[in-house]
């Protein structure tokens, strides 16, 4: 439950969307429990849905947002709406990280999401996004690249 | 490099820092966004769609089903731009397309200013 839902949530963000998508994860993973053949471990299968269902759940919201007046579309800042705890430095470091992770291209950010937060191997990303060993290798490389020209002017990072 | 480590190189690649950032934004936009009390996740939404002006809800709507149409329209005028060029291109006569298609008599400068002395 916890990997889908931070898988989910690093995909999409927070909005509210996110409990949909990881509803519809788990009743997907009940229907095609059967045709599970254990070629790869249940946790990189559920993820491999997550990511299939955030990526769906993207496609979707530039659909939405394709047909939003200009106004609308502009003014959708799902962090704006998150709950601003904490020091102002600290919140505006939160909205920069988020703003740079959903500016990176959709395979991109699938690599970080597995390889960063979720903390999966190399390997394993391979496996989960059913993608050959270097392309992970260089979709992290340029989404990390990305990240850093993003945020170089934040001082926390390595 | 053998394989091995090459593997471990490429794994000790990933900032630590950076993704303990990344992991401690996500471990809280989830707890927020997956909150129990269904109600505080109605709330929010509310929260959020009430930034919108409601007597603007009208326009806006208008204005969404505009944007394809104007998106339709430029395409059909480019393309009645690009039909016109390539007409214009490869008809041998003095008139254009419009006083083809409308039978009018090709008009020079000299045929403008000529007096039709029998009329008179």
């Amino acid at each position: 439950m916890d990997e889908v839902s931070r898988t989910v949530t690093g995909m999409l963000g927070p909005v509210a969307e996110v409990d949909d998508v990881v509803q519809e994860v788990f009743i997907k993973l009940h229907r095609s429990l059967t045709s599970f053949r254990g070629d790869s471990s249940l946790k990189t299968f559920v993820i491999r849905m997550a990511i299939n269902k955030s990526l769906d759940a993207l496609r979707k919201r530039k659909r939405a947002r394709w047909l939003q007046p200009w106004s609308l579309a502009e003014d959708q800042d799902p962090v704006s709406s998150a709950n601003s705890d904490g020091n102002i430095e600290s919140v505006e470091r939160k909205r920069e990280l988020r703003r740079a992770i959903d500016r990176l291209p959709d395979n991109q950010k699938a690599v970080i999401v597995l390889r960063m937060i979720e903390d999966l191997s190399t390997q394993e990303t391979a496996t989960a996004l059913n993608l050959p060993y270097g392309t992970v290798l260089s979709r992290l490389k340029r989404g990390l690249d990305r990240l850093k020209s993003d945020l170089e002017s934040s001082t926390w990072l390595d | 490099m053998s394989i091995a480590q090459h593997h471990h190189s490429s794994e000790a690649d990933v900032p630590e820092g950076l993704s303990q950032e990344l992991r401690m934004l996500v471990h809280e936009e989830r707890d927020e966004t997956m909150m129990s009390m269904p109600t505080e996740r109605v709330m929010r939404a509310l929260g959020a769609s009430r930034s919108w002006k409601k007597e603007n809800v009208l326009s806006l709507e208008l204005v969404s089903w505009f944007r394809p149409v104007v998106l339709a329209g430029s395409f059909v005028i480019l393309m009645l731009i690009a039909y016109n060029v390539k007409l214009s291109s490869t008809n041998d006569y003095d008139q254009s397309p419009t006083e083809m298609l409308l039978g009018l008599p090709p008009v020079t400068v000299a045929s403008a200013y000529e007096l039709s002395i029998e009329d008179h």
